[in-house]
C-alpha cells in the first residue's frame, strides 16, 4: 500500500541514519587513542550558554585515573622511613619517597600519590601523620590511628617534575590494576605522558592480555623509540610500521618531524603512516559532528513533540510551551533539593512528577485562556505569550531570577566508551534514546489509544466526532494537557544539559516551533526527522563558520525552506492541516 | 504586477449562438478539436484528477455554449466541486484539456487571471465579505483594472454607482445596501454572493449549489434570477435540489465517479437506466 | 467614509494642541515647562504610535500578525543610526575621523563597503527607507506568494526578528553588535542635545505620526481598504473577484514596514541609543498588543495603546519592577480574551450609551456618512 510506504519512509530514513551513525562508530574503532573534544557545543540554537560536557574519551594529557579506593587495608608494609623522608623539608628526600612509593603497590601508597598530584595530602606537623582533605573536611591515611582531624595541617607541596613523576607512577600503576576498564584508560593516558619507563611497559606488554591495552602500549613503545634518538634506524622504521596499524593522534607531531628529517626512508614511512591517521582523524571527527548533531536534534525533537501535539494536531499556538519545560526542569530541581542524597533517583522521580505538573498546568491553561480563543489562533498566541511573561516571572521572583543548581547523576555524566579511541557522553547517549523512547509512547498514544483516536476524531471534523459521543471539550483539555506534560519531560531531559532558570524556556521556543512547521504541521514523524535534520545541519555548519552563524543560516534557511514548502517537509494531505 | 486579460473579440450575437445550439445537436465524436473550442466558450476535454489514488474526476468532458444555462447534478462525491475547482484554476488535473473563449488555456492561467478573463465563482458555503457592507461587497468585486495601483485611485463613476443599484435590484438586496454582509440572512448571503459575481461582469458564471438551505420562495427568486440570466451568461449549476434543477434546466449533465454519466434534457436524464442505477442503486447497497 | 472624517479631525485636533503645548513651553519661556526628558520621551512615544500604526494597518486591515514588525522598527533606527555615527566624526574615543569607535575598536581599518556614502543625510534617509521596505518585499514577497499565512505567517515573522537578532549581535557585522550605536553627536552638523534640537525632533515625530495617520486613513477609506479588510474577511473570495491578493498584501507590508522604518530613525537620536535588543521578539509583540489594546482596525486605537502601554512600562516598570511583568502578561491576557474591540471598542460603547441617555440622536453608523 502505497500510504503506509509513505508513512513508514521517514522511519525508515531514521533507522538508516542510526545505523549508518553506528557503523561509523563503530568502524575505526579497533585501533588507537582518544582524540581531544574538538568544541564545548552548546545545545541549540537559541541561546547563551550550556555546560561543556561534551568530551570524547579522556582528556588528553596526564591526568591518571582515580586510584583504587577500596578500603585501605590494615597493616599495610609501608616503613614507616619512607613516609618520614616524605616528611623532609628536602626535596631530594621526597623524590626518593615517592620513587619508593612507586614501588609499592598497596593502595594506601597509591592514595598518597594520588593526594599529593592532586594536592590533597596534607601533614600534620604536630603528629607526623597524613591526611587526606576531602569535601568538607580531612580524613586520616597514616598511621592507622591518630586524631581524626588534623591540629596544624599543612598541605604536602610537590614541584612540577615531581608531578610528571606522580602521573607516570599512577598510570602505571593502574596498568597493573585488575580492572580492565582502568587498565585502559590508563594506558591511553600513558600514551600523552613524556616520561614513561620504556622498560616496564614493554614488560607489561608482554603479560597484558586485552587488545585495546596492548595498543595503546605499542605506541608508548613505537613513539618511545621513534624519539630516542639512540635507537638504530631499523628499529625506528619498524616501529612506524607499528604506528601504522595503530590509531595514535598523540604521535602526530613526532610523524610531521619525522616526515621532514633527513633520513629518506624515515620521512616517507612517516609521512605515510601521517597520512593514514590524517584520513581517520577526519573520518572520527565527522562521527562525532554526526553525534553531535544527533544529540542536538533530539533536544529541539524533544521540545517540539509537545508542540506537534498542541499545535501540529490541535491548532493551538502556545507561546508559554517552553515555560512548561521550564517547569519540568524546576521539577527536577526541586526533587534533588528534596532528596540531595540521590540525585539520580529524583531525577527519575521528576519525569512522572513534571508530567503531570506541566499537564496540569497546561490542562488549566486549556481551560482559562485558550478555551475562549479557539477559533482565534491569533489571539491564542498573543495570550500564551503573556502567560509565558507570567509564568517567567514566577520562576524569577518564586525561586530565584538566577539559575538553580541541577545535579548531573553519575549515569548520565560518564563517558561511553565505544573503544579506546571513542567514547560518547552517556548523558547524550541516553537523552537521544530518551528523546526517541518518548517519541515512541506520543506516537503509540496517538496511533494505538482510545484517547489518540478522539484527539484525531475532533481535530479533523469536530462536529461530526460530537455527533458520534466523542466529548470534544474535554478531549481539547486531555489534548492540551498531554502536550504540556510532554513538554515538561522535555524540561527534565533539558535540565541535564542546560543551566535551569526562568529564561529556560524561552530560549528554544522559536527554534522548536520551527522545527514542527519545518517537520509539516500535523505529522509526527515529521517533527522528529525535521527536529534531527536541523540538530545535524546545524552541527555540520557549525566547523565552517562559527555556531552563531550556523544559527542565523539554519535560521534564514528554515525560513525560506517553508516559504517555498509551507507544508514543511512532509506535508500532511487535506484540509485539516490548513488554517 | 497583473497579468492584462486576455483580449475578448468577436463576441457571437444571439442569432450566433442559435445557430451554435443547432450544430450542438449534429456534434460528432470525431470533430476536430480546434473547431469544438471556436464554437464553445468552456470545453473541457478528457479532465483526470486524482488526490493521493483517489480518483475525482475521471476523463470528464464537459462543452458550455455562449449563453447556455447547464445543470451539473450528481451524487456526492461525483466530482462536481472538483470541476469547479479545475475550471477556476484551484485545482491542476493530472491530464486533459480545458479551454475558455477558444484562448484562454484555463490550466495554464492562475485564477486571478481566470477570473479577469470572465469567469465567476460562487462557492458552495456562501462566501461574502462578513465586515463590509453590501455596497461595498459590490463596489470591490466591480469590474475594473484591478492593480493595487488602480485600486488605490478607484473611485466610483456614476454609471458604475448605477450598474451597482441595478445589480442590487436584481439580486433583492437594494434596501440593504447599507447593511453589515455578516449581518444578512443565509438566503441574501447566497444573492448577495451571485450579485458579487454579477458585478464582475464575468461571461461564465459557475454557480455552487446556490439555493442549498433557501426558503421556498427564496428559491422562487433564485430561479428567476438565474432565468433572468440565461442569454446574457453561460451558467454552470451545480445542485442537488432537483425540484429547482427541473424548474431552470434545459440542459443536465450527470456526473458520476468523476465522469458525465449521461446529459440530456431533464426527463431524458431522470429516466436514464444508468442515472436510476447511478442514484437508487447507489443508495441501496 | 471621506478620509477626514471625525476620528482623524480630533485625532488632529490633539495632537496639535500637545504638540502646541509642549513646543511653546519649552521654548516660549525663560524656564522651559517641560524638561528636555519630558519632551524626548514623549518623542519616543510617537515613534512607537507610529510602528504601532503600521502594524494596526497588516493586522488590524489585513488579518495578517507579523510579530517582527520591530525589525522593520530597529533597521530604520539602524540606517539612520548609520548616518548619526558617521556625523561623529573625530569626536569619538578614538578620534577617527572617518571609522565609528566601535570599528576602531574591533581593529578594522576601513569602511565596509555598505557604509558607504552613510556621511550624507539623503542618503541616509533613502536608507531609511529602502532597508525596511526591501527587506519587507522580499520576504512578504516569498511568503505570500506561497501562501504562507495566518499563524505560519507569524511564526514566520518572529523567526525573522529572531534571526536578525542574532546577525545583529554579531561584531562581525560592522554595526556594532552587542552596543549597537550611541554616544551621537550631531544632526546635520547641529547640536544632538540642544533643546532646540529635542524640540524638533519631537516635532518632527509627531508630524510622522500624522502624516502616517493620514496616509494610512486615505488607504483604508480607498477601495484598496476595501480590499484590505475583504482579504481580511475571505481571502479566497478575494482572488475570485479578481484580485491578486499577494500583490496587495506585498504592497500594504512594505508600505507599513517603510513606516515602521521611518519611526524607527526618528526614534534613535530620541532615545540616543540603538541596540539589537529591537530585534527581540517580545518587542514586537509588546507593541502588537498596544494594538489589540487599543483596539485594532482602527488606527488611533493603536496609537492611543501605544501611548498607554509604553507610558505604563515606563512609569511601572521603574516603580514595580517586579510586578510589571507580571502586569504586562496580565494584559496580554486580557486584552485578547476580553477585550476584543479594544480601548476604541469600549469608547464607542460607551460613546453610544451615552447618546442614549441623553436621548439625542443617534451616533452615525460610519457607512452613513458616505452617500
Amino acid at each position: 500500500m502505497p500510504r503506509l510506504f509513505f508513512l513508514n519512509f521517514p522511519a525508515r530514513a531514521l533507522l538508516l541514519s542510526l545505523g549508518l551513525a553506528l557503523a561509523l562508530a563503530t568502524l575505526p574503532t579497533d585501533r588507537g587513542l582518544a582524540q581531544a573534544d574538538p568544541s564545548p557545543a552548546r545545545e541549540s540554537l537559541a541561546g547563551v550558554s550550556q555546560s561543556g560536557e561534551s568530551q570524547v574519551a579522556g582528556s588528553p594529557f596526564g591526568e591518571p585515573q582515580e586510584p583504587p579506593t577500596a578500603d585501605l587495608a590494615a597493616g599495610t608494609d609501608l616503613s614507616a622511613p619512607v613516609l618520614a623522608s616524605l616528611q623532609s623539608s628536602k626535596v631530594g628526600d621526597r623524590d626518593a619517597a615517592i620513587q619508593e612509593l612507586g614501588l609499592d603497590f598497596s593502595p594506601l601508597s597509591s592514595q598518597i600519590l594520588a593526594g599529593l598530584l592532586q594536592g590533597r595530602l596534607h601533614l600534620d606537623r604536630a603528629s607526623g601523620a597524613f591526611y587526606l582533605e576531602e569535601e568538607g573536611g580531612f580524613r586520616l591515611l597514616w598511621p592507622e590511628t591518630g586524631p581524626s582531624t588534623p591540629e596544624n595541617p599543612r598541605k604536602v607541596a610537590v614541584n612540577n617534575r615531581q608531578r610528571e613523576t606522580l602521573e607516570g607512577l599512577l598510570n602505571s600503576r593502574a596498568l597493573r590494576d585488575p580492572d580492565l576498564e582502568r587498565r585502559r584508560r590508563a594506558a591511553a593516558a600513558l600514551i600523552g605522558a613524556t616520561k614513561v619507563d620504556l622498560a616496564l611497559i614493554q614488560n607489561l606488554l608482554t603479560q597484558e592480555a586485552d587488545e585495546r591495552t596492548r595498543d595503546s602500549l605499542r605506541v608508548i613503545v613505537a613513539l618511545g623509540a621513534l624519539r630516542d634518538s639512540g635507537s638504530p634506524l631499523s628499529a625506528k622504521l619498524a616501529a612506524l610500521q607499528d604506528l601504522e596499524g595503530l590509531y595514535a593522534p598523540a604521535a602526530q607531531a613526532d610523524l610531521k618531524l619525522l616526515a621532514q628529517g633527513q633520513e629518506p626512508q624515515l620521512a616517507q614511512a612517516a609521512s605515510r603512516v601521517l597520512r593514514r591517521l590524517e584520513a581517520r582523524a577526519q573520518h572520527l571527527a565527522l562521527v562525532e559532528t554526526f553525534f553531535f548533531g544527533l544529540s542536538l536534534g533530539s533536544v529541539l525533537v524533544l521540545i517540539a513533540i509537545g508542540l506537534a501535539i498542541t499545535f501540529g494536531v490541535m491548532g493551538v499556538i502556545n507561546m508559554a510551551h517552553g515555560e512548561m519545560a521550564m517547569l519540568g526542569a524546576y521539577t527536577v530541581w526541586a526533587l534533588q533539593t528534596l532528596w540531595p542524597q540521590s540525585p539520580g533517583l529524583a531525577l527519575l522521580l521528576a519525569l512522572p512528577t513534571a508530567f503531570v505538573v506541566a499537564g496540569l498546568v497546561g490542562g488549566a491553561i486549556e481551560l482559562t485562556v485558550i478555551r475562549p480563543l479557539y477559533q482565534r489562533p491569533l489571539e491564542t498566541l498573543l495570550a500564551t505569550f503573556g502567560l509565558s511573561l507570567i509564568l517567567q516571572q514566577a520562576a524569577r521572583k518564586g525561586i530565584s531570577s538566577m539559575n538553580v543548581p541541577v545535579t548531573t547523576p553519575g549515569f548520565m555524566s560518564g563517558q561511553w566508551l565505544i573503544s579506546s579511541n571513542f567514547s560518547l557522553s552517556q548523558g547524550r547517549v541516553i537523552i537521544i534514546l530518551f528523546c526517541l523512547l518518548v517519541f515512541a509512547v506520543v506516537y503509540l498514544i496517538m496511533r494505538k489509544t482510545r484517547l489518540g483516536l478522539e484527539i484525531r476524531a475532533v481535530t479533523q471534523n469536530r462536529a461530526m466526532a460530537r455527533a458520534l459521543g466523542v466529548p470534544s471539550s474535554r478531549v481539547d483539555t486531555l489534548t492540551f494537557a498531554l502536550g504540556s506534560g510532554v513538554a515538561g519531560i522535555s524540561g527534565v531531559a533539558l535540565s541535564q544539559l542546560t543551566n535551569v532558570g526562568p529564561n529556560l524556556g524561552q530560549d528554544y521556543i522559536v527554534d522548536s516551533f520551527m522545527v514542527v512547521v519545518f517537520g509539516g504541521v500535523g505529522n509526527l514523524w515529521g517533527t522528529l526527522v525535521g527536529g534531527l535534520i536541523i540538530g545535524l545541519a546545524n552541527k555540520f555548519l557549525e566547523p565552517l563558520n562559527g555556531a552563531m552563524l550556523a544559527k542565523i543560516t539554519i535560521m534564514v534557511g528554515l525560513i525560506l525552506f517553508i516559504q517555498r514548502h509551507p507544508r514543511g517537509l512532509f506535508p500532511q494531505r487535506g484540509r485539516v492541516a490548513s488554517f | 504586477m497583473t497579468a492584462a486579460p486576455p483580449k475578448i473579440e468577436s463576441q457571437p450575437g444571439p442569432a450566433k449562438v442559435m445557430a451554435g445550439a443547432l450544430e450542438n445537436s449534429l456534434a460528432l465524436p470525431w470533430e476536430p478539436k480546434a473547431l469544438r473550442r471556436r464554437k464553445h466558450i468552456l470545453l473541457l476535454e478528457g479532465i483526470t484528477v486524482s488526490f493521493e489514488g483517489f480518483v475525482a474526476l475521471n476523463n470528464l468532458s464537459l462543452a458550455l455554449r455562449e449563453g447556455e444555462l447547464r445543470c451539473v447534478i450528481g451524487p456526492n462525491g461525483a466530482g462536481k466541486t472538483t470541476m469547479m475547482d479545475v475550471i477556476t484554476g484551484h485545482t491542476r488535473p493530472d491530464r486533459g484539456e480545458a479551454w475558455y473563449m477558444d484562448s484562454v488555456n484555463l490550466l495554464e492561467a492562475d485564477e486571478v487571471a481566470i477570473n479577469q478573463a470572465g469567469i465567476g465563482r460562487k462557492f458552495q458555503k456562501p462566501s461574502v465579505f462578513e465586515s463590509l457592507t453590501v455596497g461595498q461587497n459590490l463596489e470591490l468585486a466591480l469590474k475594473a483594472r484591478k492593480t493595487v495601483l488602480a485600486t488605490l485611485r478607484a473611485r466610483l463613476s456614476g454609471e458604475e454607482r448605477d450598474f451597482l443599484a441595478q445589480t442590487l435590484t436584481l439580486i433583492n438586496l437594494a434596501d440593504h445596501r447599507d447593511q453589515v454582509a455578516g449581518s444578512l440572512s443565509h438566503g441574501q448571503k447566497q444573492w448577495l454572493e451571485i450579485g458579487l459575481l454579477l458585478a464582475q461582469k464575468p461571461r461564465v458564471l459557475l454557480l455552487d449549489e446556490p439555493v442549498a438551505g433557501l426558503t421556498v420562495k427564496e428559491i422562487d427568486r433564485t430561479t428567476e434570477l438565474l432565468l433572468s440570466l440565461e442569454g446574457h451568461h453561460s451558467l454552470i449549476v451545480v445542485e442537488h435540489d432537483m425540484t429547482f434543477v427541473r424548474s431552470i434546466a434545459r440542459k443536465v449533465t450527470v456526473l458520476h465517479q468523476g465522469a458525465v454519466l449521461a446529459e440530456g434534457d431533464m426527463d431524458e436524464v431522470s429516466s436514464h437506466p444508468a442515472v436510476v442505477e447511478a442514484y437508487l442503486g447507489g443508495e441501496t447497497c | 467614509m471621506a478620509v477626514f472624517d471625525r476620528g482623524l479631525k480630533i485625532f488632529s485636533l490633539v495632537l496639535a494642541l500637545g504638540v502646541g503645548t509642549i513646543i511653546f513651553g519649552c521654548l516660549g519661556f525663560e524656564r522651559p515647562l517641560f524638561s528636555t526628558l519630558t519632551v524626548g520621551l514623549l518623542g519616543k512615544y510617537l515613534c512607537y504610535a507610529v510602528l504601532a500604526l503600521s502594524i494596526d494597518l497588516v493586522w488590524g486591515y489585513m488579518g495578517i500578525l507579523s510579530l517582527g514588525h520591530g525589525a522593520f522598527f530597529a533597521l530604520g533606527g539602524y540606517a539612520f543610526g548609520m548616518y548619526l555615527m558617521r556625523q561623529i566624526g573625530a569626536q569619538g574615543v578614538y578620534g577617527d575621523a572617518i571609522l565609528p569607535d566601535f570599528m576602531v575598536f574591533i581593529g578594522w581599518d576601513r569602511l565596509p563597503w555598505y557604509w558607504q556614502g552613510s556621511e550624507y543625510f539623503i542618503v541616509a534617509l533613502l536608507l531609511v527607507i529602502v532597508a525596511p521596505g526591501g527587506l519587507a518585499l522580499v520576504f512578504g514577497w516569498t511568503a505570500f506568494r506561497s501562501r504562507v499565512s495566518g499563524v505560519y505567517f507569524s511564526i514566520m515573522s518572529q523567526a525573522l526578528t529572531y534571526a536578525l537578532l542574532l546577525a545583529f549581535y554579531l561584531n562581525s557585522l560592522g554595526f556594532g553588535g552587542n552596543n549597537g550605536f550611541t554616544d551621537f553627536k550631531s544632526i546635520l552638523g547641529l547640536d544632538i542635545h540642544s533643546p532646540s534640537m529635542i524640540v524638533s525632533l519631537f516635532g518632527a515625530s509627531a508630524l510622522l505620526l500624522w502624516l502616517a495617520a493620514l496616509a494610512a486613513r486615505v488607504l483604508v477609506t480607498s477601495r484598496l481598504g476595501l480590499v484590505m479588510m475583504a482579504i481580511r474577511d475571505n481571502e479566497e473570495r478575494v482572488r475570485f473577484a479578481g484580485y491578486k491578493v499577494e500583490n496587495v498584501k506585498v504592497a500594504i507590508f512594505a508600505f507599513s514596514a517603510i513606516l515602521a522604518g521611518l519611526g524607527g530613525a526618528l526614534y534613535v537620536p530620541q532615545a540616543g541609543i540603538i541596540n539589537p535588543s529591537l530585534f527581540a521578539p517580545i518587542f514586537s509583540i509588546e507593541m502588537v498588543v498596544c494594538v489589540a489594546l487599543g483596539g485594532r482596525g482602527t488606527l488611533y486605537g493603536a496609537i492611543i495603546g501605544a501611548f498607554v502601554v509604553n507610558y505604563a512600562k515606563s512609569r511601572l516598570s521603574t516603580a514595580v519592577p517586579d510586578l510589571w511583568p507580571f502586569l504586562l502578561g496580565a494584559l496580554f491576557v486580557l486584552v485578547t480574551v476580553f477585550g476584543r474591540e479594544g480601548a476604541m471598542g469600549f469608547g464607542r460603547q460607551i460613546g453610544r450609551q451615552i447618546g442614549r441617555w441623553l436621548g439625542g440622536p443617534k451616533l452615525k453608523a460610519p457607512e452613513e456618512e458616505r452617500a
